[in-house]
């Protein structure tokens, strides 16, 4: 036996009896304090009703914004490659004396030039939505369907689901096949619900393709992704041609890694800057002075779309303002307000602490008895919240640009409503416990609270 | 057991300082049973509190089974009463929420205890005030000498050598009062805890060991019984 070492031992032993007594301690405790909660709630049902309705209502709110943003910002179908993807959308042409041109790229620009860059592991592309509306008549029924003519690197990026088919290949691109992949809906609105349509022509205004794949629908929201009608970009009737960079198509950047994305960036803006431009018309030809692109983040995007006309840095940044502006708003307002009625709640009981404290209780067990109730309170409303947050989310589904979003509540939205119930309780009940666990024994017992 | 040396206690506000105690002096010996009366505001209930440590004394000091109570954080001063010292209030002070079992376990809360050992403990507390049966009831269901009966099970469960009452019997008819001064006297005589109790009635005070008189914050009389 190594010297010193039984004095160890012993100690160890000691130790251990230490972190045991404190668990049986604390569980103990715990288990008291969820019996008391249980006790004090139903002592005042009015009073724990209006505190239960506020925080539900709150934490319902938002999490149905908590869902929503989540919907937006975090990878969903198709788009679970997103975070290591750059949009090449906004393209802007100026002539140094306050006219400028903005639009998205051509496919020549793309091709020749972005195609070229080694850091990106794809380069996919697609026209814009609400660009080509072709119509389809089934019957006396007239479809309004979105086409999105699309490379074949478009398939590979996005992660759709084929419900029966495939994607069109390279050779399809190259060899102008009209072919087509169509949407579930589409499917079901022209060939049927649930029939089998590869194989089958689709009749538009545009052309007749011939159908190879059916894919589950996009939300409306994903504006990169949705579509009625996916066909290869060679089929369109013009634009092909052009020797410009601006055009109609999102170029989509996507890197092996999402830790590639910033080289992938620089990569980008290095292109831009040893362009030689092709100006878009003659006029344009003499006055061209600067070009820019932008290759945008998925916050980016967003921030664009809200903040329209704001160069890329400033709207991410004054969405991200806008958005803890708000959350912090919407978390104040209710926070105080359940502070306001905690506090009178727990002043309410100052005989009991009175007693507690005389009886042996520290201020610290007692601050974590009244934060614990709290937080079982508000635990309580998160639930609530949690079901409300459903049933809104499911009357919002149904709206036409949350169109096939699968907006329910994901583990990361239960997550945030968990933390949120939390960060509530200990808020809310942190203040008022505080004041209470410091109160003077006397007045206590006496009922007074200052 | 209980010393008080040179104990004063004022109350400062802005514009008055009143003196609640004024240089007391006083020795309860281990297994002593004794009353204090005065009148209305003449610094009784403060004087208990600083014996309770749930006041401090302006100045002077306290000593409690040979432990000078100076400098001790919250901390201490909860664990001191907690192992310490019995507390009775005049109203009664039961947490309406919990039923009597539990309201009669809350100083061995505040232990490492089993739920088991509370229990039992609990039960043997309230078979000592004759409420074994009460257990599942809450105080609301109760009359006020039973509540008090709960009220001195909680100060007894968890064995103080110090039990310290404050007007325990003042909410009461003659009859439970005396029902209650019972088992106050009892717990005196059998178990040797010491008690210290304020009241008004001096017929309770009569049946003590000794009787200190209050007034104006200092002793005016102090009277010895054989009984």
């Amino acid at each position: 036996m190594v010297p010193g070492s039984k004095k160890r031992l012993f100690n160890t032993k000691s130790f251990d009896q230490f972190i045991l007594t404190q668990f049986i301690i604390s569980s103990i405790m715990i288990r008291n304090y969820i019996k008391l909660t249980w006790k004090v709630l139903g002592r005042n049902k009015f009073f724990t009703f209006i505190s239960l309705f506020g925080i539900s209502l709150t934490i319902g709110i938002l999490l149905v914004v908590a869902s929503l943003f989540d919907n937006m910002v975090n990878p969903s179908y198709p788009e679970e490659n997103r975070a290591r993807s750059l949009h090449l959308m906004n393209l802007k042409l100026e002539d140094g004396q306050g006219a400028s041109w903005i639009d998205d790229a051509t496919p020549y620009f793309i091709n020749d030039f972005v195609s070229k860059l080694e850091t990106p592991e794809a380069v996919g592309m697609v026209s814009k939505p609400e660009k080509h509306i072709c119509l389809s008549f089934v019957g006396n029924n007239k479809l309004k369907l979105d086409l999105r003519y699309a490379n074949q690197a478009f398939w590979d990026i996005y992660t759709f689901d084929f419900i029966e088919g495939g994607p069109f290949q390279q050779s399809n691109v190259d060899n102008r096949d009209l072919v087509a992949v169509i949407s579930k809906k589409t499917r079901d609105e022209y060939f049927g619900v649930n029939q089998s349509a590869v194989g089958k022509m689709i009749n538009t205004d545009y052309d007749r393709f011939r159908v190879i794949g059916v894919v589950e629908d996009v939300a409306k929201s994903q504006t990169v992704t949705y579509g009625d009608l996916f066909v290869p970009y060679t089929t369109a009737k013009g634009g092909l041609d052009s020797k410009h960079f601006l055009g109609e198509y999102i170029g989509i950047l996507m890197a092996a890694r999402k830790r590639d994305v910033k080289k992938m960036e620089t990569e980008y803006q290095a292109l831009i800057d040893r362009l030689d431009i092709p100006a878009p018309t003659e006029s344009w030809q003499k006055n061209l002075k600067i070009f820019t692109s932008e290759t945008l983040t998925l916050m980016e995007s967003i921030a664009i779309n809200i903040f329209w006309g704001d160069q890329k840095e400033s709207a991410a940044r004054n969405l991200r303002l806008l958005i803890v502006i708000a959350i912090l708003l919407f978390l104040l307002l209710p926070a105080l307000n359940l502070v306001n009625l905690n506090a009178s709640r727990i002043f309410e009981r100052s005989s009991e602490v009175g007693v507690r404290k005389a009886f042996g209780a520290t201020p610290k067990t007692l601050m974590v008895q009244f934060i614990v109730e709290n937080i079982i309170l508000t635990l309580i409303g998160g639930l609530i919240g949690l079901l409300l947050a459903f049933c809104i989310l499911q009357v919002v589904e149904s709206a036409e640009f949350f169109q096939n979003a699968s907006l329910g509540i994901n583990y990361r939205v239960f997550v945030f409503g968990l933390l949120l119930s939390t960060f509530f309780g200990v808020m809310s009940g942190v203040l008022p416990a505080r004041r209470m666990s410091k109160l003077n024994i006397v007045n206590a017992l006496n009922g007074k609270i200052v | 057991m209980i010393s008080l040396q040179n104990v004063e206690k004022v109350y400062q506000t802005t514009s008055i300082e009143t003196v609640a105690l004024d240089g007391i002096n006083l020795e309860v010996q281990q297994g002593e049973f004794l009353s204090i009366m005065g009148p209305s505001g003449c610094g009784k209930s403060t004087l208990l509190n600083i014996m309770g440590l749930l006041d401090e004394p302006s100045a002077g000091d306290v000593i409690l089974n040979g432990s000078k109570i100076t400098g001790y954080s919250n901390k201490q001063l909860a664990r001191f009463r907690n192992q310490n010292i019995g507390f009775i209030f005049q109203s009664y002070h039961l947490i309406n929420d919990l039923k009597v079992i539990d309201n009669v376990e809350l100083p061995l809360l505040y232990r490492n205890m089993s739920r088991k050992e509370r229990y039992d403990l609990s039960v043997e507390a309230l078979t000592k005030v004759g409420l074994k049966n009460r257990i599942d009831h809450f105080p609301n269901q109760l009359s006020g000498g039973q509540r008090q009966r709960v009220a001195i099970a909680r100060a007894i469960v968890g064995k103080p050598t110090i039990i310290l009452a404050d007007e325990p019997t003042g909410n009461l008819d003659s009859r439970m009062g005396n029902e209650i001064m019972d088992i106050l006297l009892k717990l005196n005589e059998e178990e040797g805890t010491t008690i210290v109790m304020v009241t008004h009635d001096e017929s309770m005070a009569l049946k003590t060991h000794r009787l200190a008189r209050l007034f104006d914050g200092t002793w005016v009389e102090e009277k010895a019984f054989q009984h």
